[in-house]
């Protein structure tokens, strides 16, 4: 039998994904703006950022009037804490997005920037590809996916490393732009940032569809 | 000490059980033996047994050695002194049932055992039932006619002749009886009513003296045409009792005294010793239907029952039909209207003690309300004339004031039992009918009656298992030895609730002790109390049947 | 409907429709009643929506049977009580002299804590209240019988078998049928009085459900001892603590953030 509050439910899960599509675009449109130097596009993302900020007031407003109100239990409860957790994920996707947003605005406001970005266009990709990821787990649930997604987490944190190291080496032959290449190295760490969020998504994934914490565990432990 | 007694209490409760088993035993044991006795004593009157001959061994009261008696040996005492001459060496007795009691005193005899032997059982004995001189054991000779023709009894032809001619003789006594309640008490009618016209007559000054002239003149015409009438008629009777006579049946009794008794008085002859339980069987269920059906005969000791079955029902009946209304209204103001004050305590009270009262207390009250004050009232208003020639109509006792009274005396039992299955309603069910929009009367009438049916059904079996089995208040108001008529027949207005009537309690104390041999009476008590027993069991039988009945149709399983 | 395909608008717009108060249907006003000299009610005043569900939510003997019931005057069949105050229905008092009580007893009906159907078929049982009245015609009783059985989710499950006893129905066809009873007389508002205690929790839900679905049409007062379903099917709750009336809001602010402390107390199971 159906209960009426079971399509609340529903809602919740739609906005939740509302509320990825929208840090999955405010990723992408502050990333394009560093990418393509647009400074139009920075402004646009940094913009974007309040409207992810209310969703999640409201998935917390609504998760916690389904909480008092319908006593869930099970796999409702679940999807209940996990629509907060993954609220604060998206949410905080967003304000890393922002700061990419802003640091790009700051770069470009003395000039346009000729310095080498070198592993940030590979380490958007996968970021944005592994966000993308987790929105589709959403709406069909796969456990396989989710595990490969949170190991797909080492690929970017290595190419954050080496991006680190390279703005390093350039800081001793160019010290002039020691300033830019600190801002790139940040971006770098944001977008690091970003994909571990994105894990962190699917792992709650994993947890709505388990019931397991795979925090702290290894991925074979899970599988099996 | 008090620690070993606190033990037996608690640990082995075991005993207990046992204890509240044997209280269960004795009570089945009882029961099982009152209807043991009285089936065996109440269906063996029926049943036709051999009749044997003992000759006597040795002088003994008025017989004497070598005298042949047919008898049946009814009971076997030792120890016991009944007979005459008791005899230290004769501790053992035998009691005989010779019948033939207008040749000895008593149907029974006590003889010493060792005075007796057993001969035979022989061919030839027959036990022939009369009309009003009881049974007799006699060895047939011949049937005599009118007209001096003769059948021996060795002939081929006699036991045809026999049960042919008695064939004929009841349908000439059916016909002689249908003609006395018929034309004859029409005519008896006829009779009374002229004597009360001539009474009014005398009452009335109205009339001119010339209108009292031609008044009585019609009436005297009719007097003589009525007296004629019943000339013819007794003439008719006075014919068919000849042709009831017509044949005289000579047989031979013990001391090989020979006698003869008119065919007319004989109801039925057959010859036990040689009949196969088949045809005993055939007897048997012979003589159980003219118990039921025939009326009483001889002091009440012969004949059948059937007015006091007929009394009994009707009179059942009228008190179920009077007390329940009266009982479940009583009721139901009782325990929805009363409200809960000393008043009503106080009539709930007495409405318990009063199912606790005596019966005959009742007895006394019917007599003096209903049958005196009512029935005198009514007779004062109604029956003027008849009351004015003594003939009192409901101021004597009739099956009215019978019913009315049971009525009054069960009234308490149904109010009880009623009051209790409107108790046991759910209170729910009756808020519901509230919420509902009904009103109280509503809610009464569609639920809380039909919900507490089962439970009025019950205290009504149990009023009508009281009423039906009460005979002392009924002596007082209307029950009679011998009642000439039923209170239902075919005749206007078909119900006479004015009536007197008979009652199988009553015919059983009545056959029992009233009536001139009791011994031999003893027989017919027993058939009728087995009677009187199924009469109750079937009357409560059906009221149970139509209960639970009522109790499927919505089972109330989940109160 | 799949979520892509919807525009994101409907989607956010959707969490947005909560209650919005509707005009007040009953008028609880200075309300005190006694049980001879036992006064269970204190002084209520409470306004109560048309068109909602209504829950009474406190511990045992707190009045809030008490004050149910007086709202179709069942506590007119109690002896020695007595009442202050007033209790408007659509603006008519009840206590009006006047008012005839059937009259109102058509206008509230009334489903009670233990399932009563009354030893009758379930087709009498439905019809019951009409049939008081003196509806007689077939036809029309039979399309009334049809309507409230369906309006209590009950039709389905007894139409093959309208003439059999009430009995044979389970706790909660039997609780269903009694809504159905209440239905067919057509009120305007239906109290309950702990509907679902005596039931297991599919048949509970089951009730709860259709409760939601009554509440379109129908005014719903409901005295619950559960929480949780008192969180479940109403919109506005009341809390009484010793005949008197401590909170009264909406359901979410009373179980999410309640004003006064001792509603505080008896959500969270800190009583006593």
């Amino acid at each position: 039998m159906n209960r009426h509050f079971h399509s609340e439910l529903e809602d919740l899960k739609a906005r939740l994904i509302v509320m990825g599509e929208r840090a999955l675009e405010i990723l992408d449109t502050s990333v394009n703006g560093l990418l393509q130097q647009d400074i139009q596009l920075c402004e646009a993302a940094i913009a974007m950022d309040d409207e992810i900020d209310n969703l999640e007031v409201e998935i917390d407003k609504e998760a916690m009037r389904y909480l008092t109100l319908r006593s869930p239990v099970a796999s409702d409860l679940r999807l209940i804490k996990v629509s907060i957790k993954t609220g604060i994920n998206f949410e905080r996707i967003g304000d890393e997005s922002t700061s990419i947003a802003k640091r790009t605005r700051k770069m470009l406001a003395a000039g346009p920037i000729t310095l080498d970005l070198l592993n940030l266009e590979q380490m958007s990709t996968y970021t944005k590809e592994m966000l993308s990821a987790a929105l589709d787990l959403f709406i069909s649930p796969d456990l396989d996916k989710a595990i490969a997604l949170c190991q797909r987490d080492k690929l970017v944190d290595e190419l954050n490393q080496k991006n680190f190291d390279g703005f390093a080496d350039q800081v001793v032959n160019d010290p002039v732009s020691a300033k830019l290449l600190l801002e790139l190295s940040l971006i770098s760490k944001a977008l690091e940032r970003v994909a571990d969020h994105a894990t962190n998504v699917a792992e709650e994934l994993i947890y709505l569809i388990k019931g397991e914490e795979i925090k702290g565990k290894t991925v074979k432990s899970i599988v099996i | 000490m008090n620690s070993w007694y606190k033990k037996l209490l608690s640990d082995q409760g075991e005993k207990f059980v046992w204890l509240s088993a044997m209280g269960l035993t004795v009570g089945i044991i009882m029961i099982t033996s009152l209807i043991v006795l009285v089936l065996v004593r109440g269906l063996t009157v029926f049943w036709p047994k051999d009749i044997t001959y003992f000759e006597f061994t040795a002088d003994y009261d008025n017989w004497q050695r070598g005298d042949i008696l047919a008898g049946i040996v009814a009971d076997r005492e030792t120890d016991v002194h009944h007979s005459i001459q008791s005899d230290a060496a004769a501790d053992t007795e035998l009691k005989l049932y010779i019948a033939n009691r207008i040749y000895n005193n008593s149907q029974f005899i006590w003889v010493p055992e060792n005075a007796v032997r057993m001969i035979s059982k022989p061919d030839n004995i027959f036990s022939v039932h009369t009309l009003d001189m009881g049974e007799l054991f006699v060895k047939p000779l011949k049937l005599v006619y009118n007209n001096g023709t003769e059948v021996l009894s060795n002939s081929p032809g006699f036991q045809k002749q026999l049960s042919q001619s008695l064939r004929e003789n009841n349908a000439l006594r059916e016909e002689i009886s249908r003609i006395e309640r018929g034309a004859l008490s029409r005519i008896n009618k006829e009779l009374l009513d002229i004597q009360l016209e001539l009474r009014r007559l005398e009452l009335d000054q109205d009339f001119s003296e010339a209108e009292i002239e031609r008044i009585r003149s019609e009436l005297s015409e009719r007097l003589i045409l009525a007296n004629q009438q019943n000339e013819r008629i007794q003439q008719q009777i006075l014919e068919l009792r000849e042709s009831l006579n017509r044949i005289r049946f000579e047989f031979e009794v013990q001391h090989d005294r020979q006698d003869s008794i008119s065919l007319g008085d004989i109801v039925q002859i057959y010859n036990p010793n040689r009949m196969n339980p088949v045809q005993k069987l055939g007897v048997f269920i012979v003589s159980l239907w003219d118990f039921l059906s025939e009326f009483p005969r001889a002091a009440n000791m012969e004949g059948g029952i059937f007015p006091t079955i007929v009394g009994t029902f009707v009179m059942t009946v009228l008190m179920s039909i009077l007390v329940t209304p009266v009982g479940v209204m009583a009721a139901v103001y009782l325990h929805e209207y009363a409200r809960n004050n000393l008043f009503f305590r106080l009539i709930r009270t007495s409405v318990s003690n009063l199912a606790g009262v005596p019966s005959i207390v009742f007895g006394v009250f019917g007599l003096s309300f209903f049958v005196y004050f009512l029935g005198g009232g009514i007779d004062n208003i109604f029956f003027q004339d008849k009351a004015a020639l003594n003939i009192p109509t409901f101021g004597t006792g009739g099956i009215l004031w019978a019913s009315f009274t049971l009525a009054l005396m069960t009234t308490p039992v149904v109010i009880v039992a009623t009051e209790e299955a409107l108790s046991s309603v759910p209170s729910g069910i009756k808020e519901a009918s509230a919420a509902c929009g009904a009103s109280k009367w509503q809610t009464i009438r569609k639920i809380l009656l039909p919900a507490a049916r089962p439970g009025i059904l019950t205290g009504l079996i149990l009023a009508t298992a009281r009423g039906a089995g009460e005979v002392a208040p009924l002596m007082f108001v209307g029950v009679i030895k011998l009642a000439p008529s039923l209170p239902i027949d075919g005749e206007f207005p078909f119900v006479h609730l004015d009536r007197k009537f008979m009652h199988m309690g009553f015919h059983i104390f009545d056959l029992a002790f009233q009536s001139p041999d009791s011994e031999a009476a003893l027989p017919m008590a027993f058939a009728t109390t087995l009677l009187l027993l199924l009469l109750v069991i079937l009357m409560n039988f059906v009221a149970i049947l139509f209960r639970n009945r009522l109790r499927h149709a919505y089972d109330q399983d989940t109160f | 409907m799949p979520i892509e395909s919807q525009p994101i608008e409907n989607i956010l717009n959707r969490a947005e429709d909560t209650y919005e108060e509707k005009a007040t249907q009953i008028e609880i006003e200075n309300l005190s009643f006694w049980y001879g000299s036992n006064k269970v009610l204190h002084h209520l005043n409470l306004s109560i929506p048309e068109k909602t569900v209504t829950a009474f939510i406190g511990p045992s003997g707190c009045g809030k049977s008490t004050l149910l019931r007086c709202m179709n005057r069942m506590n007119d069949m109690i002896e020695n009580s007595r009442y202050e105050g007033s209790i408007k229905v659509m603006g008519q008092d009840i206590f009006d002299p006047k008012l005839h009580v059937i009259e109102l007893r058509k206008r509230v009906g009334m489903v009670f804590q233990k399932s009563n159907p009354f030893p009758k078929s379930i087709y009498e049982n439905v019809i019951y209240g009409l049939k008081i009245a003196g509806l007689g015609e077939k036809s029309a009783l039979d399309e009334v019988a049809e309507r409230s059985l369906r309006n209590a989710a009950l039709w389905d499950e007894v139409k093959d078998r309208l003439h059999e006893s009430a009995f044979t129905l389970s706790g909660g066809q039997m609780q269903r049928l009694c809504i159905a009873r209440a239905l067919a007389i057509e009120p305007d508002i239906i109290l309950m009085d702990e509907p679902c205690s005596s039931l297991d929790p599919i048949a509970t839900a089951n009730i709860e459900e259709l409760i939601y679905q009554l509440k379109s049409r129908y005014t719903i007062i409901i005295v619950t001892h559960n929480m949780q379903q008192a969180a479940r099917v109403s919109d506005k709750t009341a809390f009484f603590y010793l005949g008197e009336l401590i909170e009264y809001d909406l359901t979410e602010n009373i179980f999410m953030k309640p004003k006064d402390e001792k509603t505080e107390d008896y959500v969270s199971g800190r009583f006593g």
